[in-house]
């Protein structure tokens, strides 16, 4: 549903612009069909998720590891994230639903993240089809700390979901 | 001779023509899309904040020691629009709104994150341009003598964990600063550094001369963006409900082109874009708005049900 609202606004805006000559940015680039929380993020919001990589993320990881050293890369990472979607879920309101989100996202980028760089040592390689099955799931639990706004209805909702 | 003023004055009326249209047409899509006087009222605001960054601009261009107050200035405004969150109606975004109702604090909130864009991208480029030592697209060598432990530490690919695949905008600020820091880290934001498409912040009219910034950039030095070019990045119609988050770097250099379609096949497809966007938005999100509602409350109401029993 905010898919269709969020991208069809997007392609009005973007055709609109287009009448005058003006070229706007892509929004969404089917973020659906991605294998990976950090290919999603790639291609949900671009816009938006591009000035948060640039002008939190980069800046707080890298005055963290200046500050800190590379020993503490880790968890200077998983601040990093936490904190940069911790933000974005807050800019959506003030409810303990949405910093949920941007939490259960900034913990699936680390994540996402960690699993990339241990597949890579390791020379493993996630089938296609597992990776998009895993993220669409991941995502679609997150829309229901969006939606229901509030964390304890949410766990419950979820519990729900599997059985609890 | 006379040919050439008159195109050129040609083009300076046009520039002021979008400029007009882009404040006007801004203030209409408010009445539009609201269908009150608060949302002309909030453009008001819009209007106001814009200009107030255009005069930090003009201060940051005469005086490139302010520069210190950015960070905090930034800071500040996302403090601003979390709190604005706290108060606003972000929430509308669910559920099928109608399209009328997409504005309002979501498109001023969309504002600042336009103009924090501009403000740290012009000052970006301050920086550059004051330093004759910078090389485009190269590290700087003071800052690599003193961040060197730092750069080492960062050698590892640690920054790899929001990988940049070249589907953001390649800007002169980019290559100058990120990339040229991700191109030693191999970190892939590098890629982006070797798109041709470079466009530099407002002041600098062609983007040719991006690439002579490191030999001639004292030009460029007390360039900043002019009002009604900020008017017309910040106050977009299209973009002034709710995105794209454009950069300036990307807007202000089309500025400099006719301002229609250069053909009938891109006529077509800006067209189709518009009627695929309106189906998305007007059937396939708007239409199915109620029974999602039906089903959230309904599978609320069974699961506090299942709860409480």
């Amino acid at each position: 549903m905010i898919y269709f609202d969020f991208a069809g606004y997007s392609d009005i805006a973007i055709g609109a612009a287009g009448l005058v000559g003006i070229v706007l940015p892509e929004n969404f680039a089917n973020p659906y069909a991605q294998g990976s929380v950090t290919r999603f993020w790639q291609t949900w919001h671009m816009s938006l998720s591009f000035w948060l990589r640039d002008y939190i993320f980069f800046p707080l990881s890298r005055f963290l590891l200046a500050r800190l050293g590379r020993r503490w890369a880790t968890p200077i990472m998983a601040t990093a994230h936490l904190v940069t979607m911790g933000i974005a879920g807050l800019w959506h309101g003030f409810t303990t639903g949405f910093l949920a989100w941007g939490l259960w996202h900034g913990a699936g980028l680390f994540a996402n993240a960690q699993w990339s760089s241990f597949a890579k040592r390791r020379g493993l390689h996630m089938p296609t089809v597992v990776g998009l099955v895993l993220t669409f799931s991941f995502v679609m639990l997150g829309w229901v700390f969006f939606a229901l706004g509030d964390v304890q209805t949410s766990v419950h909702f979820i519990a729900r979901l599997f059985g609890g | 001779m006379e040919a050439s003023v008159i195109t050129a004055r040609r083009a300076v009326l046009d520039r002021r023509a979008f400029v007009l249209l882009c404040v006007v047409g801004g203030a209409a899509l408010g009445v539009v899309a609201g269908g009150t006087w608060i949302s002309l009222a909030l453009y008001g605001v819009s209007l106001l904040i814009v200009i107030a960054v255009s005069l930090v601009l003009r201060d940051l261009a005469g005086h490139p020691e302010h520069r210190r107050w950015l960070v905090p200035l930034s800071i500040a405004a996302l403090v601003g629009i979390l709190v604005l969150s706290r108060f606003g109606r972000l929430q509308i975004l669910l559920f099928g709104t109608p399209i009328t109702r997409f504005g309002e604090w979501v498109g001023i909130s969309y504002l600042i994150f336009r103009l924090i864009h501009v403000l740290i991208d012009s000052n970006k480029l301050t920086k550059l341009a004051v330093n004759d030592t910078v090389k485009y697209g190269e590290p700087h060598p003071e800052r690599e003598q003193s961040d060197l432990g730092t750069r080492r530490a960062r050698s590892g690919n640690v920054l790899n964990y929001f990988p940049d695949r070249g589907l953001s905008a390649a800007t002169v600020v980019e290559r100058s600063d990120v990339a040229a820091d991700n191109a030693q880290l191999g970190t892939g934001t590098e890629r982006s550094a070797n798109v041709s498409h470079l466009f530099p912040v407002g002041g600098l009219s062609e983007p040719n001369e991006v690439t002579r910034l490191g030999s001639d950039n004292s030009r460029y030095r007390n360039k900043s963006v002019s009002p009604g070019d900020l008017c017309a990045y910040a106050l977009f119609p299209p973009a002034l409900i709710a995105g794209p988050i454009h950069r300036a770097t990307q807007f202000l250099p089309q500025l400099d082109k006719p301002h229609y379609p250069a053909s009938e096949p891109k006529l077509i497809d800006c067209l189709w874009r518009i009627g695929v966007g309106a189906a998305k938005k007007l059937v396939l999100a708007n239409a199915s708005s109620q029974p999602i509602l039906c089903c959230r409350a309904g599978c609320c109401g069974y699961l506090w049900s299942r709860i409480r029993s």
